[in-house]
């Protein structure tokens, strides 16, 4: 066989050789797709559209069947005003402004030489502002429906500031840190799963942490006191209420 | 001398898997198009080789003419919307075929004629 030959022979087998292993790597390769999503996950957001449907499709029964009993009691102004008087004490309940009753938990945060003796550090207690904000939004999103610090309800307005070690603000009040106690009225069980994570940042700061059920129904979450004033911003659209 | 396609093949192979090298996937049909022209190639070269009518010159050409017109081939069916690589796979499939069996049946008779000789 003549060089030239050979030099061919072995020029081809090496590309082929490459591209084999060229292609092999290529159908091999970890997918770098980030939109891959196990079953798993793709089952727990169906469930989750599915129950926000739910909600949008009871949604429009309660607003068609209140368009309905405005249309029907169009005739008498009374039971119109009646109606309207209803939503809006309901609507009311939910931006805040009125006080709310119902079965809740009462978490009491407050110094505690147990807490210190166990390696608490009250200096920490600056940051005391940013773990009630934890608190206040980890029971909001576990079906609390009301919440107040101090007996200062907490809406979307509010703030929770700490001036210093002594001092904290709520809705720009000054309330006392060494013992704050919190209301929140919605499901129980739901606001409690998961609530074992809390007493330990909080004796960390020297305090202690403790959690009351009211089951009776009697507990109270006090409206939102200071006037709401929008003087920056104005609902959207061409109909003004 | 079949040492010599032998180590180019395993020597390509060694130097892909070191380099890692690899293409983006939706190009990865028209390389498996080139690979399958490639091997016709190849088995074409042998059957030549074994017929004692081997030409370099045909040998590398064909080499590289069948693998990119393979692959335009396949190119231009994408663009088409048909799946013209069939007809590639078809041809080469088929071409591959008959030069096994004629490089097969060159094998046999070389061996026959070696134990009439002897």
């Amino acid at each position: 066989m003549q060089t030239k030959h050979k030099v061919s022979l072995f020029l081809v087998s090496f590309l082929l050789g490459s591209m084999l292993t060229v292609q092999f790597s290529t159908v091999h390769r970890p997918r770098e797709d980030n939109n891959v999503v196990d079953n798993v996950q793709l089952n727990a957001e169906l469930a989750t559209e599915k129950d926000r449907q739910k909600f949008y499709n009871s949604e429009i029964d309660r607003l068609e069947q209140q368009v309905n009993t405005y249309q029907n009691k169009q005739g008498n102004r009374e039971e119109l005003a009646k109606a309207m008087a209803d939503d809006l004490d309901k609507i009311k309940g939910l931006a805040g402004v009125k006080p709310l009753k119902g079965n809740g938990i009462i978490i009491t945060i407050e110094d505690s030489f147990d807490a210190i003796a166990a390696g608490g550090d009250p200096s920490k207690a600056a940051s005391l502002d940013y773990y009630l904000y934890q608190l206040i939004n980890y029971l909001n999103g576990n079906d609390a429906q009301a919440i107040s610090v101090e007996n200062h309800r907490i809406i979307s307005l509010s703030s929770i500031r700490s001036i210093s070690m002594n001092n904290l603000q709520v809705n720009a009040v000054m309330i006392n840190p060494k013992s704050i106690t919190i209301k929140a009225v919605g499901n129980i069980e739901q606001m409690k799963i998961g609530m074992n994570l809390f007493p330990q940042f909080f004796r960390e700061m020297g305090k202690d942490f403790k959690i009351t059920d009211v089951t009776n129904g009697s507990l109270t979450i006090p409206a939102y006191d200071a006037p709401v004033e929008f003087k920056y911003a104005q609902p959207e659209g061409d109909k003004k209420l | 001398m079949i040492w010599i396609p032998v180590f180019g093949l395993v020597l390509g192979v060694l130097l892909g898997f070191s380099f890692n090298l690899y293409i983006p996937l939706q190009y990865s049909s028209y390389l498996s198009i080139a690979i399958l022209a490639a091997l016709d190639t190849v088995f074409g070269g042998i059957r030549a080789s074994l017929e004692k009518h081997f030409d370099s010159s045909v040998f590398i050409s064909g080499f590289f003419f069948n693998t990119l017109l393979a692959a335009l081939l396949a190119f231009i069916g994408v663009q088409l919307g048909v799946d013209l690589y069939l007809a590639a796979v078809f041809a080469f499939g088929v071409r591959l075929f008959n030069n096994l069996a004629s490089i097969r049946r060159l094998i046999v008779n070389r061996s026959r004629s070696q134990e009439k000789n002897s």
